[in-house]
């Protein structure tokens, strides 16, 4: 007969976490688990666990819904193939040399600090820590680069001065209590171990606290630092706008024309905008030297410009279908340009409109997410698509905040209307 | 009888340990605790689909011709990986249109990878994990999942959390709140983990930590998330609070 025991709350916790990470446990553990399955805090427990657990669960997609991201999915791949076969920079100077250094390399890995957590538990339960192997910085932190012929990658040393491409997916460089990522296909080099020069594509800095100096990325353009904090800056290839945006802590500017400014956390900055689209020259007082592009490159692909155009061209044709196959294209191809950004009122619309719902409430939100001059639009949409889908919950919510917003839209009536109905009010 | 969150998933579909996956690249040894089991759907590690020979040169001739540029293979592919993707994505994003995202991300990731499918696995094992480092790589990049809203109202739902759907009696909150409160990198972990059934040395390949440091994390992110139940529970907190 088993004896009732008392529930152990300590005991119980120890023995389910050591469960849980894959340690051992006694037969007599796991029988004190079931036999207090019952205990307050265990059901709570289990709640929490069983929840987590059901968010795999599969959810109804339409078929309409999966052809539309396997068309964008195909699509995708093939702009990105296009985009790694225009051909590399020839510029190889260093590499040899880092290379037989990176032999000797050995990896100091960051983890190796103490667990997140309470502090106070570690000699309790955390395990010896392991070796920890030292690395030069800056070093390859994720993805990879290429340096003419060849390719860096994780943990290797990134020589200084030397042009680098991003694969095709982003790829981070360690610094010294920072990290840059580049957007893919983007072209980088580290003048020094505090700075990033930005060639084209885009660059994401996070800096951590405690740094002694500002981290950097410098354009032909301005250049943009922090000491905390993160930022982005983008490099347009042909207009070679530079946009900076201040995504975490102050970004400090430097702007030959306008000197240096301070931008707030959640702004952005664009320098160059006053170049027109057809001047692709570089200022002679460039930050930053820009090498000459490679001379076996093959013929350059579509510019988010000429993508942009490509599918206007097709809506005003009235090809929906076209029009939102381009629209995807310039997407997938330049997810981060303002030609993309600026697109993806006009590609909800159409998708609403061949009842791709779930895209176009995708669109819709990554518009809203940066905001601007098509706001307003784009929350009609999005309230069009929530109502479509069924969610009737969002959709009233939707509608209270656009009716805050804009009060004075044609349509605020009618979605007043439609708010009394979704609150069951309307007769 | 089933009786806690660990030993109800063992007693599902509990997959033979993963030692003698190729794939890994590592000899994980018997799992002695008793974790979750693989989520219904997932590829498993050494079942007879993956021991088979003829399945895998299907696969290859697969994914040599996705690797060829072959649209009809590509959308095959596509596809075929999708309920995977969708299953991964929903669980580490849940909102369903940022799980779209992912999806598109990580489908293209595999398409402009398949060239590096040696065949040594079934394809959708080799995907998945591609699958979960895009996603995971989205979400550190996006931010969206689990940040405070905007200044912008209008945007409070572009970045809401969505609430499971799962009734509970016990727990004050759903789950969703209690791990927007703790870390990232437990997050990953505990999701990791409960939402999709990996192990401690499956969660430190893909997260490309040590193992050490995979198992504080998942063991200090579940201990967050207890406190802050215990915390709720104590406290009477309800869900619409």
């Amino acid at each position: 007969m088993t004896r009732q025991r008392e529930f152990d709350g300590e005991r119980w916790i120890g023995i389910v976490d050591a469960m849980a990470v894959g340690d051992p446990v006694s037969s007599e553990d796991t029988g004190y688990v079931r036999d207090h399955a019952d205990a307050e805090e265990a059901k709570a427990e289990q709640e929490l666990w069983d929840g987590i657990a059901s968010f795999a669960d599969a959810s109804s997609t339409s078929a309409a819904d999966d052809e539309a991201l396997i068309d964008a999915v195909v699509a995708g791949a093939r702009e990105r193939e296009a985009t790694q076969g225009r051909g590399r920079t020839a510029t190889v100077i260093g590499i040899a040399s880092a290379l037989a250094a990176a032999a000797a390399v050995v990896l100091w890995v960051g983890s190796t600090a103490a667990p997140e957590g309470d502090t106070a538990e570690v000699a309790q339960v955390a395990p010896a820590a392991p070796t920890p192997v030292q690395i030069e910085t800056p070093a390859v932190a994720s993805g990879t680069f290429t340096a003419g012929a060849t390719t860096l990658a994780s943990a290797q040393p990134v020589p200084l001065g030397t042009w680098l491409e991003a694969g095709t997916a982003e790829a981070c460089i360690d610094l010294e209590l920072a990290t840059a990522c580049a957007a893919p296909s983007s072209r980088v080099q580290l003048p020094s171990e505090d700075d990033v020069d930005l060639g084209e594509g885009g660059v994401t800095v996070t800096v951590a606290e405690g740094r002694a100096r500002p981290a950097r990325v410098k354009t032909e353009r301005g250049n943009a630092s922090s000491r905390r904090g993160k930022f982005e800056v983008t490099v347009e290839r042909r207009t070679r706008i530079v946009t900076i945006v201040a995504l975490v802590g102050p970004v400090t500017v430097e702007d030959p024309r306008a000197g240096v400014r301070e931008l707030a956390e959640g702004s952005s900055l664009v320098l160059g905008a006053d170049v027109s689209a057809a001047n692709v020259v570089p200022e002679t007082e460039s930050a930053v030297e820009i090498p000459a592009p490679d001379a076996r490159a093959k013929k350059p692909k579509l510019s988010a410009v000429d993508m942009l155009h490509r599918a206007q061209d097709r809506m005003a044709a009235k090809d929906s279908k076209g029009a939102i196959a381009a629209y995807r294209k310039l997407l997938a191809s330049y997810p981060n340009s303002p030609e993309a950004h600026a697109a993806l009122v006009s590609t909800a619309k159409l998708e609403l409109k061949v009842g791709s719902h779930k895209a176009a409430l995708r669109h819709f939100n990554r518009y809203l997410a940066k905001g601007g001059a098509n706001a307003e639009e784009a929350h009609l949409g999005r309230i069009a698509a929530l109502e479509q889908l069924g969610r009737r919950d969002q959709e009233l919510k939707a509608i209270g905040v656009f009716l805050d917003k804009y009060p004075r839209n044609a349509h605020a009536a009618k979605l007043r209307a439609r708010a009394e109905r979704l609150r069951g009010n309307a007769p | 009888m089933l009786v806690t969150g660990s030993l109800a998933h063992a007693t599902s579909a509990q997959l033979p340990p993963l030692a003698a996956d190729a794939a890994w690249g590592h000899a994980a040894g018997a799992v002695q605790g008793v974790g979750p089991g693989r989520r219904a759907g997932m590829p498993r590690s050494t079942d007879d689909v993956a021991n088979r020979p003829a399945a895998h040169a299907e696969d290859r001739a697969l994914m040599e011709r996705v690797a060829a540029h072959d649209e009809p293979a590509q959308r095959e592919l596509a596809k075929r990986l999708l309920p995977i993707a969708r299953k991964v994505t929903r669980a580490l994003l849940r909102d369903a249109v940022e799980s779209d995202d992912a999806t598109q991300l990580s489908l293209i990731e595999i398409l402009r990878s398949a060239k590096s499918y040696r065949g040594e696995t079934a394809v959708e094992r080799w995907a998945q994990r591609i699958i979960v480092r895009t996603t995971l790589r989205h979400i550190r990049d996006q931010r969206r999942f689990y940040k405070v809203v905007d200044a912008e109202a209008e945007v409070g739902d572009v970045r809401a959390t969505p609430v499971s759907r799962r009734a509970s009696e016990e727990l004050p909150r759903p789950p969703e709140a209690y791990l927007a409160e703790i870390s990232e990198v437990q997050r990953e972990a505990v999701l990791l983990h409960h939402a999709l059934g990996y192990t401690v040395p499956e969660i430190a390949e893909i997260t490309g930590v040590t193992q050490n440091t995979a198992k504080a994390r998942l063991l200090y992110g579940r201990r967050a998330l207890r406190k802050l139940v215990r915390r709720d529970l104590n406290i009477g907190k309800g869900q619409d609070s």
